[in-house]
């Protein structure tokens, strides 16, 4: 299914809301009185973690739409959030150890919701590779969607885990229970970063689509020259 | 001064997305040309059917 929203607009809409949402972490937010400027960097560390747990969610649905309807275009949808949900989690083990290195003093430790994102992690490689290398129509499909709700389920367990267990990593902001939580006005800078991302991933998802769509008509083109 | 964690870790951000858009435009303009290629393709050997 192609969507009517033309591509260009909602470029122009994620680039002026990603330069709102800087404009905000650097300058609106106030400074954190313990980790000071560092802090700075759980805004776009949230919106990528949340966006590449969310990101699972659509590929599970995508993979449901397909293994129920065998519809391509629910295939291509799951297909396409992998890939974008695997860049937004790269994004995640690139800015944790970053601000972990300042705050805890190390760049790494196999606590729950650590461990747990980087097995999410290989989940995305894992459901890529397979895609990329098993090349046997409806199967490949099939697997992936396996490979899907895998990590849907690893995506409710990495973050639940920092619920379910005492990790090295902050307790939550959202829902945490009393003495958690933020200023508002670092409230509204997480929801406008977190908007401003969810609006750059649905932009790539789109483009990622849209690829999809044309290699199909490429081999189908192919095949028909091909055919006698 | 900006804290060089701080920085990295927004710079590292911003050339992942870049990298990763950079790759998706050049697969599609790829495919485009491809697209195009097929056509005339199709277009030559329609003609030599007639």
């Amino acid at each position: 299914m192609k969507s009517k929203f033309p591509m260009h607009i909602h470029l122009a809409i994620t680039l002026v809301w990603m330069v709102i949402a800087l404009y905000m972490i650097f300058l609106y937010a106030p400074e954190e009185l313990t980790m000071g400027e560092v802090q700075r960097i759980f805004y776009v560390h949230f919106s990528l973690a949340m966006t590449a747990l969310f990101a699972y969610a659509f590929v599970f649905i995508g993979s449901i739409g397909y293994l129920w309807k065998r519809s391509r275009a629910a295939d291509d949808f799951a297909y396409a959030c992998a890939e974008v949900g695997f860049i937004f989690c790269t994004g995640v083990l690139i800015t944790g150890p970053l601000w972990a290195k300042p705050a805890w003093g190390i760049w790494w430790t196999w606590d729950a919701r650590l461990t747990s994102t980087f097995i999410l992690w290989l989940l995305y490689i894992s459901y890529l590779m397979l895609r990329a290398y098993v090349a046997s129509p409806g199967r490949t499909e099939s697997l992936a969607a396996v490979v899907g709700a895998l990590g849907f389920v690893t995506s409710i367990v990495d973050y639940m885990a920092i619920r379910w267990w005492r990790t090295q990593h902050p307790q939550p902001v959202i829902g945490g229970g009393p003495g958690s939580g933020l200023e508002p006005s670092m409230w509204a800078t997480v929801f406008v970063t977190w908007g401003a991302f969810l609006c750059l991933f649905f932009y790539l998802v789109r483009m990622r689509r849209g690829i999809a769509r044309v290699r199909r008509e490429v081999v189908r083109m192919r095949q028909e020259l091909a055919s006698p | 001064m900006v804290n060089k964690f701080l920085f990295l870790a927004y710079a590292f951000v911003w050339i992942l997305f870049m990298l990763y858009a950079w790759s998706l435009s050049r697969r599609q303009n790829r495919l485009s040309k491809e697209v195009e290629a097929l056509k005339a393709r199709t277009r030559l050997s329609q003609r030599n059917d007639h």
